[in-house]
């Protein structure tokens, strides 16, 4: 079976089964489109003609069909709110969260792969301590706390960054600038998972026989820990990464929303204050879709990191 | 003047209960051209020994403590990092125990022995993929431009052990330290590897440190042998000599336990040196005496209390025993 029938036998029932849930939850909450949208004092008689327009006064199963039916044939609705194509408006606010989510990733690796395996390489020394303490304190630490006392120390006291907003448009500088504090504080979560991670993956791998075999070939200390650990030692943090991307686009809506950022996480977030279900059930099942690949791409990564795996 | 002389070597490891020896008081020499057998039980410090002559145990765990070890007149125990480094590999290598895990199962077999080329400053591409093609030949590695691409876990433990030797011939080096070079192989192909290292000894004037379990390989194959027990060695001296007339009651038990050496029929299990009552003691247990009194169906009081020296039984026969030997 060919690498993208196989996606596809696994990412559609997926997928499926991510909207049903939602379609669920989101008529679990409490609360009516049509009241969220004519306002606390419309009249009954306006409150049925809206509900009957969205198709509200229907039973619930029969909404439910309706809704695969569309979703299936790639008719996702109209917003309630701006009455334009859902999945376009996700589209459209789609890159600003990938570039927040993408940066996290950055920060991750940038920080606790080098971290991970200087404390392994330095086994027992302070640096090694050091990155343990740092790692208790990030785990152990609530992430939205963490996140006000970045913008507090960075933004409030230092103004070394801005406080809200996504930057100029246009302006790459200005938008990395105010990228940087919204990522560090989505990354924040998972420094200290995989700086850990890292560092027992490349303990583990220092003791193996091949690293012996590298050092008896004359190689520099450089290429064996490199070369032939970390390359070994790459192959868990790969998947665990791979998950994390996940829960980054998670993460992204609380962090999204707290530093007043445009995207999918912000949109998500008014969608469901305005009960608007098209445009939250659209921005989630791209979320879900984004998700489904992601781990799918990182089973494909694996796979080509581990000679041992054909893909 | 010897090509390795290792004086009184000791090795330590930490342990829960503090440092302990694996190697104790170790000294043997290796002349060029010559194999030297290292034998002993399982856990008797023989792989440890050679990790320490080629500067590889690993130093979160253990360091080598005393002793000097002369490589050609200069003591690799004083030798800088950067030197040692230079040396090993290319006058100095080795052939681990596992080939399976001695690989890097990330790497082509090709890349894996090419880099020996590049870290030691040989980097023209094209040159090293012949010079590995040469010794994938010299090892009678059959079919070498397919092995060359192929990864550790896709070829046979023959092959993988093969391309572990060629690995060490990279650069012909002074001195090649084979840890049990045959164990994953069977029979045919044991006698193969066997041969080519014994012609490269002869042809190229390698010292080997040969270690092994295997008494019948240790007859065939060394000029010299030296058995280990407990950290120690306990008996040397020329083979054909120590095997006629052994003289520690360990190295009796060891030859004693593989009865039909002559007769081994081709496709025979090698024989496990495990018949003498008892096994090795952990390194974790501190003795006065001989660490084998324990075992020993000739120990007497003293044993106990003071590990008996090396004394000269033959012309460059020693043992470390006080028991006189048979009448
Ligand atoms: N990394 C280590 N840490 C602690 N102890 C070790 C370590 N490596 C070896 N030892 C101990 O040193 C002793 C000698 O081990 P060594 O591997 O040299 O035995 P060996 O003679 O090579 O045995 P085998 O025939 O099984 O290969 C053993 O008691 C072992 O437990
Ligand atoms: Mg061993």
């Amino acid at each position: 079976m060919g690498l993208l029938t196989r996606f596809i036998f696994q990412a559609v029932p997926t997928l499926i089964g991510a909207v049903t849930i939602l379609f669920l939850l989101l008529r679990m909450i409490p609360g009516d489109p049509a009241q969220a949208m004519l306002g606390a004092d419309a009249t009954a008689v306006d409150l049925a003609r809206m509900r009957h327009e969205l198709g509200l006064d229907q039973p619930i199963w029969v909404q439910y069909g309706l809704y695969l039916r569309d979703f299936l044939t790639g008719n996702w609705g109209n917003s309630i709110v701006s009455k334009t194509p859902a999945l376009d408006r996700v589209l459209e606010a789609l890159p600003d969260t990938l570039m927040l989510c993408g940066m996290a990733i950055v920060i991750i690796i940038g920080i606790s792969l080098p971290a991970g395996v200087l404390s392994a390489v330095r086994r027992d020394s302070w640096v090694d301590y050091g990155v343990s303490v740092a790692v208790f304190l990030l785990m152990s630490m609530p992430q939205f706390w963490l996140g006000l006392l970045l913008l507090l120390v960075l933004s409030y006291w230092l103004d070394w960054f801005p406080i809200f907003g996504t930057g100029d448009a246009g302006d790459p500088l200005s938008i990395l600038h105010h990228l940087v504090l919204p990522a560090l504080t989505l990354a924040a979560g998972f420094l200290g998972l995989v700086t850990r991670l890292t560092r027992s993956s490349m303990l583990e791998v220092l003791g193996r026989e091949y690293v012996r075999t590298a050092r008896a070939k004359g190689l520099r200390e450089g290429v064996v820990i490199v070369k032939h650990a970390l390359r070994n030692a790459l192959l868990p943090v790969v998947t665990v990464i791979g998950l994390t991307m996940g829960q980054l686009l998670g993460g992204a809506v609380i962090v999204e929303v707290v530093f007043a950022r445009a995207g999918v996480g912000t949109m998500i977030w008014d969608a469901i204050l305005q009960r608007d279900y098209p445009q939250v059930q659209a921005a989630v099942a791209v979320f879900a879709a984004l998700f489904i690949t992601t781990n799918f791409l990182t089973d494909l990564l694996y796979g080509l990191l581990n000679p041992r795996i054909k893909i | 003047m010897a090509l390795l002389d290792v004086r009184n070597l000791v090795t330590e490891f930490t342990t829960p209960a503090g440092p302990r020896r694996a190697v104790n008081d170790v000294s043997f020499a290796v002349q060029r051209g010559e194999i030297l057998g290292l034998v002993g039980e399982s856990g008797s410090g023989k792989s440890v020994t050679a990790l320490s002559v080629m500067g590889l145990v690993d130093n979160q765990v253990g360091r080598v403590t005393g002793g000097n070890i002369l490589f050609d007149n200069t003591d690799l125990t004083a030798l800088p990092a950067a030197a040692l480094r230079a040396l090993r590999g290319k006058r100095l290598s080795m052939i681990f125990q596992e080939p399976l895990s001695a690989l890097n199962p990330c790497y082509t077999i090709g890349d894996q022995i090419s880099e020996a080329f590049v870290a030691h400053g040989d980097s023209d591409t094209r040159k090293n993929h012949q010079r590995v093609l040469e010794l994938l030949r010299l090892v009678h590695i059959p079919d070498p431009e397919g092995v060359l691409r192929r990864y550790p876990h896709e070829i046979s433990g023959g092959m993988r052990q093969r391309a572990m030797i060629a690995m060490a011939l990279a650069y012909t080096p002074d001195l090649l330290i084979a840890d049990e070079p045959t164990t994953a192989l069977d029979v045919t192909i044991q006698a193969q590897v066997l041969n080519l290292i014994d012609r490269l000894r002869r042809e190229l004037g390698l010292g080997v440190l040969l270690i092994t379990h295997d008494i019948g390989i240790v007859a065939q194959y060394t000029d010299r042998v030296a058995v280990m027990y407990g950290g120690r060695i306990v008996e040397t001296g020329p083979t054909a000599q120590v095997f006629a007339t052994p003289k520690h009651p360990y190295t009796i038990g060891l030859l004693g336990s593989v009865p039909r050496l002559r007769h081994r029929k081709p496709g025979e299990k090698r024989t496990r040196l495990q018949e003498i009552p008892g096994s090795v003691p952990s390194i974790a247990q501190v003795t006065q005496g001989c660490r084998f009194a324990g075992r020993c169906s000739h120990s007497m009081p003293q044993c106990e209390q003071q590990m008996p020296p090396m004394r000269e039984r033959g012309p460059g026969h020693d043992a470390a025993c006080y028991w006189e030997g048979p009448a």
